[in-house]
């Protein structure tokens, strides 16, 4: 995971990638970091699926 | 007969939408209410008023008692959904269609795109996928500062990075394999 602060403050992109190690199948995970903004949510967690064929 | 002003209305027909109200926020829209004619009208209050999310308060915008202005403020709550309130205006002389309505969303002061699933779909074996996460202060006067990210399994372990040990409280440009 890569996370770059492109508007310090305002806004960061997480990049994420799905290594080529992962087995063959279907998989899911969930993703989640604090925001450090009481309340604006204060923690995130999203829900990532994937199928390696 | 008054003219209520603000924004387009939307749903019911004669809704006035608020449009997106942040968590964070307490923001106060004002309607109006005119008198089409020389005839004085008094408005007297809104009914109910005694909602914690929504609250108005009545005030007469010229000495002649023809135009009215009705401050309706929102603390809107933490959780993101649509509000909608419906009051009347206590006139004199009673007035048969005084009945006001306003929704609005609220949102969260922090936005994730995407905001549910992130898929990555179909992979196939041996090659890896990429996919952008992208959180925005839309609202807040506090700086946005992602930290303690890590990913968790369906089995509820965490899988640790493999690559740069300080994306596991990333501040600045990390990277992990």
């Amino acid at each position: 995971m890569t996370v770059l602060e492109t508007k310090p403050g305002q806004e960061a992109k997480i990049s994420i990638e799905l290594r080529d190690t992962m087995p063959a199948g279907p998989g899911n995970a969930r993703i989640s970091f604090e925001t450090g903004i009481p309340a604006g949510p204060a923690t995130v967690a999203i829900p990532a699926s994937w199928i390696v064929r | 007969m008054p003219t209520f002003t603000g924004s387009t209305p939307s749903r019911p027909s004669n809704a006035i939408s608020l449009g997106a109200v942040y968590n964070m926020d307490s923001p106060t829209y004002t309607l109006r209410v005119r008198s089409l004619s020389d005839k004085p009208i008094e408005v007297l209050g809104v009914e109910p008023n005694d909602d914690s999310v929504f609250r108005a308060k009545v005030t007469s915008e010229n000495p002649n008692k023809t135009s009215w202005k009705v401050d309706v403020t929102i603390q809107p709550g933490l959780t993101p959904q649509t509000i909608t309130k419906t009051f009347k205006l206590l006139t004199k002389p009673e007035l048969p269609n005084s009945t006001v309505y306003l929704l609005g969303t609220i949102r969260g002061a922090v936005e994730v795109e995407p905001s549910g699933l992130l898929p990555f779909g179909l992979v196939d074996h041996g090659r890896a996928a990429l996919r952008q996460v992208t959180i925005t202060n839309k609202n807040s006067s506090l700086p946005l500062a992602i930290q303690n990210l890590r990913v968790v399994d369906a089995r509820g372990q965490v899988i640790e990075p493999t690559g740069d040990p300080r994306s596991r409280n990333p501040r600045s440009p990390t990277t992990s394999a």
